[in-house]
């Protein structure tokens, strides 16, 4: 499943840990998810935050 | 009792030095013991310091783990769990930890200084009740303010000068609590000052972002500001009583955002700490502490304050 964050204006830590949740879900299912155009704040959020360790996704044109 | 066991505690201790060589002579010794009793030594010095130990140290050097502490303590609300990290790490290894950290160096700005002093007693509350660890931590008594080493007493139960180690008599457990409750300095001049409630975290962002772009910051700057925003005033509506203030001003080369509200923030350690991914809460906090350059809380009966600040 590929996710486009591209035009997603603002996203908080709460968005973030729903985002991880639903890849969770998805990877439980072995259904890889990627995540497209993050914002580089959403990115270093994702590795504040670990979430890398609840669900396993793959970030891709991150915007910079 | 057996006399043999090494410090059970928490060992926070102060050293007082002036110029280089005092420098070197209270830590390369201290540095080379826990080498030698094979502990995991790690050092958070500025820049300009680990290069003068390193050299000091030799071979020993290779051995030990560095830290920048300019980088890791540039926000002093970071260096706590710096230190829990590794001393899980370590405690995982089965190894005892020793380090040397020197948050209060000679240069910082006058409200970094502020929160180092509070910074250095929190370190207290948090592993007074742990597994024992030595930390020293130096204090350039030529460079810093005298108002700064003076208050090095208050915030460690031990120091040192030279040869001397010391109890100190101003240092009283517990004592954390009233810095943490302690007022923040009020605005050197006007601020902009506005109120949020439970709908208006879009819009208070929104005004955070505008505010620091007119102030030009840079736009990965305001988009920090902006996520602190949210996240703050959320934390308002959530655990502070529903609502809270907004104020924003200019001090001399810094733009300041902070957030107000009734709520009383219990544990002062708070946003300092890496954050379990099953804990309920404490994360926005958290995420506000790494991202942004000066983060300063205080929170007492009378409401919590959350003060950003943004070098420009």
């Amino acid at each position: 499943v590929v996710l486009d964050l591209g035009r997603i204006e603002f996203m908080d830590v709460a968005g973030c840990r729903v985002l991880a949740r639903w890849a969770a879900a998805l990877s439980a299912r072995s259904i890889p998810v990627r995540l497209h155009g993050a914002s580089s704040l959403v990115c270093r959020m994702w590795q504040l935050l670990n979430l890398d360790s609840m669900a396993a996704v793959t970030f891709t044109g991150a915007r910079v | 009792v057996n006399a043999a066991v090494a410090e059970p505690r928490f060992a926070h201790e102060a050293m007082f030095y002036r110029g280089e060589a005092e420098f070197l002579a209270g830590l390369v010794p201290f540095l080379r013991e826990g080498l030698g009793r094979d502990e995991a030594v790690v050092v958070a010095e500025p820049t300009h310091r680990l290069t003068v130990l390193q050299e000091a140290l030799g071979d020993d050097a290779g051995a030990i783990e560095w830290l920048d502490m300019a980088e890791i303590g540039a926000n002093p609300a970071r260096i706590i769990g710096v230190w829990a990290t590794a001393l899980a790490r370590h405690a995982a290894a089965g190894s005892t930890v020793r380090g040397v950290g020197e948050p209060a160096f000679a240069g910082r700005r006058g409200a970094e200084l502020v929160e180092c002093r509070l910074h250095e007693f929190l370190l207290n509350a948090a592993f007074d009740d742990g597994p024992g660890w030595r930390l020293l931590c130096p204090y350039d008594v030529d460079g810093l303010p005298r108002a700064v080493t003076q208050d090095a007493l208050l915030t460690h139960p031990r120091h040192s000068t030279g040869a001397e180690r010391l109890a100190s008599d101003g240092y009283a457990a517990g004592s954390y609590r009233n810095a943490f409750a302690a007022a923040l300095p009020a605005p050197s001049g006007s601020a902009f000052r506005g109120s949020y409630g439970a709908d208006d975290v879009p819009a208070t962002r929104r005004t955070v972002a505008q505010y620091a772009r007119s102030c030009g910051l840079p736009e990965e700057r305001v988009e920090v500001l902006e996520l602190a925003a949210s996240e703050l005033a959320t934390n308002s509506i959530r655990h502070g009583g529903g609502s809270g203030s907004l104020a924003m001003w200019l001090e001399p080369g810094a733009v300041v955002v902070e957030f107000s509200d009734a709520g009383r923030l219990v544990d002062p350690l708070t946003g300092r700490l890496a954050p379990s991914l099953d804990q309920v809460g404490g994360r926005g906090l958290y995420v506000v502490n790494q991202l942004c350059d000066l983060v300063a809380v205080r929170s007492s009966d009378a409401g919590t304050t959350v003060r950003v600040t943004t070098w420009m």
